[in-house]
């Protein structure tokens, strides 16, 4: 004679895979008032529920997708639908990085271009390592050296002295503290390491030209190093 | 000419294209309003609740996986819909039991030959609306379109262990309910 607890565990588990109950467990219900109540009201229920949804109309259909539309449409509603999150991130993490060339700091170590006012320079075949120390704090005078790897010097006249555009900077002093080529003259070229005047050691440099205009670095680097 | 594919609707949706998302909208808009109207047991209460799932799929549909069935997806996006709206009823109206008696679950719809007994019906429909939600719309869910316990749980956001739980605990709750009556029916 089967339990009524293992009774309606078949029946849950009859419902679960909509399977027809056993002829025992037919058997159990028709004696059982209280399993036979379980058996009843899941069948009951699950018919209601199978008609629930009802029948729906075409016209109610239509009406749905219109009124969506309409919904989309208003104004006030996004115009797209939104981007994924992944392109979310990438634009956020594009901006953040335009924020930071913005901001003059870089989110990683600039390139130092130090060849951009050079007034007379001569070719370097091989790299030339200089050394530049220059405030990078614009509010207190703060040193940093920051390793400069020259890659090539090409020459190029000096302008005239009534066309030499304005300086950019306020003067020498306010970016460059001193420049120390450390370079060797087994880095130079033959002709170039043979000259007597080649200081073996860079001194501390002028910061004025002869002129006594404000030198570049790269001026200033070229010419305690070559003149 | 032939049909487009899920995934380039989806695709064209996400580039903001409005026609893709109407022909999305046709669709799954019977199964949509269907499952609304089934859990809330309302028609108008379901209209609602499908218009929101349909608006709120649009702007969620960047975060859609596209390796997952949208027709699941968009399902469980309506149940979330349809649990709001009943919570939302049953804070306004305590007697839920009343007012799915007044809306009539799958009323007027089904026929007559389905079930037995406007009387009947009526009680079952009582019953089914006093049920705590989770097990409401677990038995809703799996009763409807013949959803098996991974869909339902899929709908649901949940386990099918949880799904098989609620559904145990609701059968049980409606045998007591309608014991005495569906006893003598028996």
């Amino acid at each position: 004679m089967m339990r009524c607890r293992e009774a309606r565990a078949l029946i849950h588990r009859a419902e679960d895979r909509r399977e027809p109950i056993s002829a025992e467990l037919a058997e159990h219900a028709t004696a059982c008032a209280s399993c036979r109540a379980l058996l009843e009201a899941s069948r009951q229920a699950s018919a209601l529920v199978a008609q629930s949804g009802g029948a729906v109309s075409a016209d109610e259909l239509d009406g749905l997708t219109e009124r969506v539309m309409a919904r989309l449409a208003a104004p006030g509603s996004r115009r797209t639908a939104p981007w994924p999150r992944w392109a979310l991130a990438g634009v956020a993490a594009a901006a953040l990085f335009l924020a930071g060339l913005a901001s003059g700091r870089g989110l990683w170590p600039r390139t130092v271009v130090v060849t951009r006012d050079v007034p007379r320079v001569r070719v370097v075949d091989r790299p030339v390592t200089v050394i530049v120390e220059k405030p990078v704090v614009r509010e207190r005078v703060v040193t940093r050296r920051v390793p400069v790897v020259v890659t090539r010097i090409v020459e190029r006249p000096a302008p005239a002295a009534d066309q030499q555009p304005p300086q950019r900077l306020p003067s020498t002093s306010d970016l460059l503290t001193s420049v120390r080529a450390v370079t060797s003259r087994e880095y130079l070229p033959a002709a170039i390491a043979a000259q007597p005047e080649l200081p073996a050691e860079p001194e501390r440099l002028d910061q004025r030209t002869d002129a006594g205009a404000p030198m570049s670095v790269a001026a200033a680097s070229l010419k305690g190093v070559w003149r | 000419m032939a049909p487009v594919s899920d995934g380039e609707l989806v695709r064209r949706c996400r580039l903001g294209d409005r026609c893709a998302f109407r022909e999305r909208v046709q669709r799954h808009r019977a199964m949509v309003l269907r499952v609304a109207r089934a859990i809330t047991g309302s028609r108008e209460d379901g209209e609602d609740v499908a218009q929101e799932a349909f608006v709120s799929a649009y702007r969620a549909l960047g975060r859609y996986d596209s390796s997952r069935d949208f027709d699941t997806w968009l399902r469980a996006i309506t149940v979330r819909h349809a649990v709001s709206a009943l919570r939302a009823r049953r804070r306004r109206r305590p007697n839920g039991a009343a007012e799915v008696a007044e809306s009539g679950l799958g009323g007027g719809d089904e026929p007559a030959a389905a079930i037995e007994g406007a009387e009947l019906r009526q009680r079952v429909r009582r019953a089914i609306g006093s049920l705590p939600i989770r097990q409401r719309v677990a038995i809703t869910l799996f009763g409807l379109d013949g959803a098996d316990l991974a869909e339902t749980a899929r709908a649901m956001g949940c386990s099918v262990g949880a799904v098989k739980t609620h559904l145990h605990r609701a059968r049980e709750r409606l045998a007591r309910l309608l014991g005495d009556y569906v006893e003598g029916d028996g």
